[in-house]
């Protein structure tokens, strides 16, 4: 599902004297297949753009009582088949297919056992009289727990609360991802956790990435994670969308985002360092690519 | 003096729960300390046993000489403040400066003290523009300085931030960095960090390293940071600078271990440069 918005903008408390204005004139595509990062300061609109892509903030045009001025820009908001603008649209079907989730989604964990909480969407998202019969849920449940690194047989049972926090976290994942959505949208998926389940996070999003999730969006504070794992990424600041590429052409202009109050990945730095030195090295902002471009060049030179 | 001496220290959740074995472990007066280890190791086990949240089954802990018991327990709490994680927990006024008082009044403090130590905690931590401002509509690292201001208004001579600055973002990692310096080079106040950032723990003087409910490690942070393969032994992840360095090593190279891009940047210049 190909995702295009034209003109979003929103204002939290509109008619109120804390207005904010948190997305300003935002136009950005995200195509089907992407593992797409989205960038910036906590209060740039990252987090408010994000949830108009399953229709948790809607559109001023797809409720009910909207009547359109004369002369206006009407935003435009497409996932997929679904036209977010309009009234009509089926948002119970758009969410089943456009997965969330939140920061620090192991706070949102409520059933008395594993196996249930993961089951829960797959029973809410069930359509009048198709509700699925308890071995295909089984089913779902156990394949959405393998593939985010848990032993069916060992944590099923068990209460998610019992859990450690990078258990706690894929336990909420398989959640979302069981009812197996074209689009998983991550608010700072890592956040939170120590390195290694940072990793594990990471690698869980590579593992569903393709055959069971097309689509990948990713909030993220961190440079690095975005340089590592994302196909393109968008900078949003004071709700604007300020650039969107590949991180290797984002990284690569150092001014831009030092005056965006925004820190360069790692290996964007040594490049910027090394270049300074006068070496010409050309590489992808990943710790892999980065080791190899240096060996090879140092096999050139010798 | 030790600000904080843990002998022999045991500690467990119940049968068969998580257990701290055997701690011991100083932190000198003044000092700024940082503690690391993966999740689940025993860190804020340690935090919540060091101002008497949690008792310990044998071992003794003293802070500043005096041993906790429960005589000691609510003088020791008044010296030992702990900064927790969630920014959205630890507020409990609607205004920043109420907020602020919670602790003090808590603690029977004088009304007029209360104004000064307000003015004091805020200015610490550079909120004062924010003192009748609504805790709500601050920004979480925002949030976070008035948490730290409460926790300075109660005086504390140790403070302990347990992943404090887990759920900021860069920015607000910063801001509660800088109050956390400046307090413990200007206010001499011992600082007791608790972290998975290494740029954060870079800063101490020096590093802890807990697995297990064990200390396994000690030393600077530079000494702790440049033994990888104990570090990876220990379930922490290495730096990724470290990581490129390794990597750089095994195909063929020859660059110092380094937590510093720059110097980094000049051992691959001067290699690719001589090698050619």
């Amino acid at each position: 599902m190909r995702i295009v918005a034209e003109h979003l903008s929103y204002t939290y408390d509109a008619s109120s004297p804390f207005a904010a204005r948190a997305l300003d004139d935002v136009s950005l595509t995200i195509e089907e297949g992407e593992f797409f990062g989205i960038l910036g300061h906590t209060g740039s609109g990252k987090s408010t753009f994000v949830q108009h892509l399953n229709g948790l903030i809607r559109l001023p045009s797809s409720q009910k009582r909207y009547r359109p001025k004369k002369g206006q820009a009407l935003p435009v908001l497409r996932v997929g088949e679904f036209d977010l603008a309009d009234k009509k649209t089926d948002f119970k079907a758009l969410r089943k297919r456009v997965g969330m989730v939140f920061q620090y989604p192991e706070y949102q964990l409520f059933a008395e056992t594993v196996r249930d909480d993961v089951a829960f969407g797959l029973k809410n998202f069930a359509e009048k009289g198709k509700m699925p019969t308890e071995e295909a849920r089984t089913e779902a449940v156990k394949s959405a727990l393998e593939i985010v690194g848990l032993d069916y047989g060992e944590v099923a049972d068990q209460s998610p609360f019992d859990l450690s926090g990078g258990q706690k976290r894929r336990v909420a994942i398989a959640g979302v991802i069981v009812t197996r959505p074209e689009v998983l949208i991550l608010d700072e998926p890592a956040a939170g956790l120590d390195p290694l389940g940072k990793k594990e996070i990471m690698e869980l999003l590579h593992r569903i990435h393709g055959d069971w999730c097309k689509t990948i969006v990713i909030v993220s504070h961190d440079m690095d994670e975005i340089a590592e794992n994302c196909t393109r990424a968008a900078v949003f600041s004071e709700g604007k969308v300020v650039m969107c590429a590949t991180p290797k052409e984002i990284f690569s202009d150092e001014a831009r985002l030092s005056a965006l109050g925004l820190d360069l990945p790692l290996v964007a730095k040594l490049c910027h360092a090394l270049r300074a030195r006068g070496i010409s090295i050309d590489c992808d902002d990943k710790t892999e690519d980065f080791v190899r471009a240096v060996l090879s060049l140092k096999e050139g030179g010798a | 003096m030790h600000a904080i001496e843990f002998r022999d220290v045991d500690f467990s959740y119940g049968e068969g729960g998580f257990r701290i074995s055997k701690l011991n472990l100083d932190v000198e007066e003044g000092e700024f300390v940082a503690i690391l280890g993966h999740n689940g190791s025993g860190k804020s086990t340690f935090a919540r046993l060091a101002n008497g949240i949690l008792v310990p089954d044998r071992g003794t802990i003293r802070i500043f000489g005096v041993p906790l018991s429960d005589k000691t327990l609510y003088e020791i709490r008044k010296q030992v403040g702990v900064v927790f994680q969630n920014p959205d927990n630890q507020t409990v006024a609607s205004i920043v400066e109420d907020d602020v008082a919670f602790g003090a009044e808590n603690i029977g403090t004088p009304r007029e003290e209360i104004g000064r130590r307000i003015d004091f905690a805020l200015g610490a931590v550079g909120m004062q523009a924010y003192r009748h401002a609504t805790v709500q509509r601050l920004s979480g690292g925002q949030k976070q300085r008035v948490a730290v201001a409460g926790v300075l208004a109660l005086k504390p001579r140790v403070m302990i931030l347990d992943e404090s600055t887990a759920m900021l973002d860069p920015r607000g990692r910063k801001e509660i960095m800088d109050v956390v310096l400046r307090l413990n080079r200007e206010e001499k106040m011992t600082v007791v960090l608790i972290t998975h950032f290494v740029e954060e723990a870079m800063q101490a003087d020096r590093a802890f390293v807990m697995n297990r409910g064990e200390l396994v490690m000690q030393g600077t942070p530079r000494e702790i940071f440049s033994d990888g393969e104990r570090l990876l032994t220990f379930n922490l992840a290495l730096p990724r600078i470290s990581v490129i360095c390794q990597a750089l090593n095994e195909g063929g190279m020859s660059v110092t271990d380094t937590l510093d891009f720059n110097i980094l940047a000049d051992e691959i210049a001067k290699e690719l440069v001589c090698g050619s």
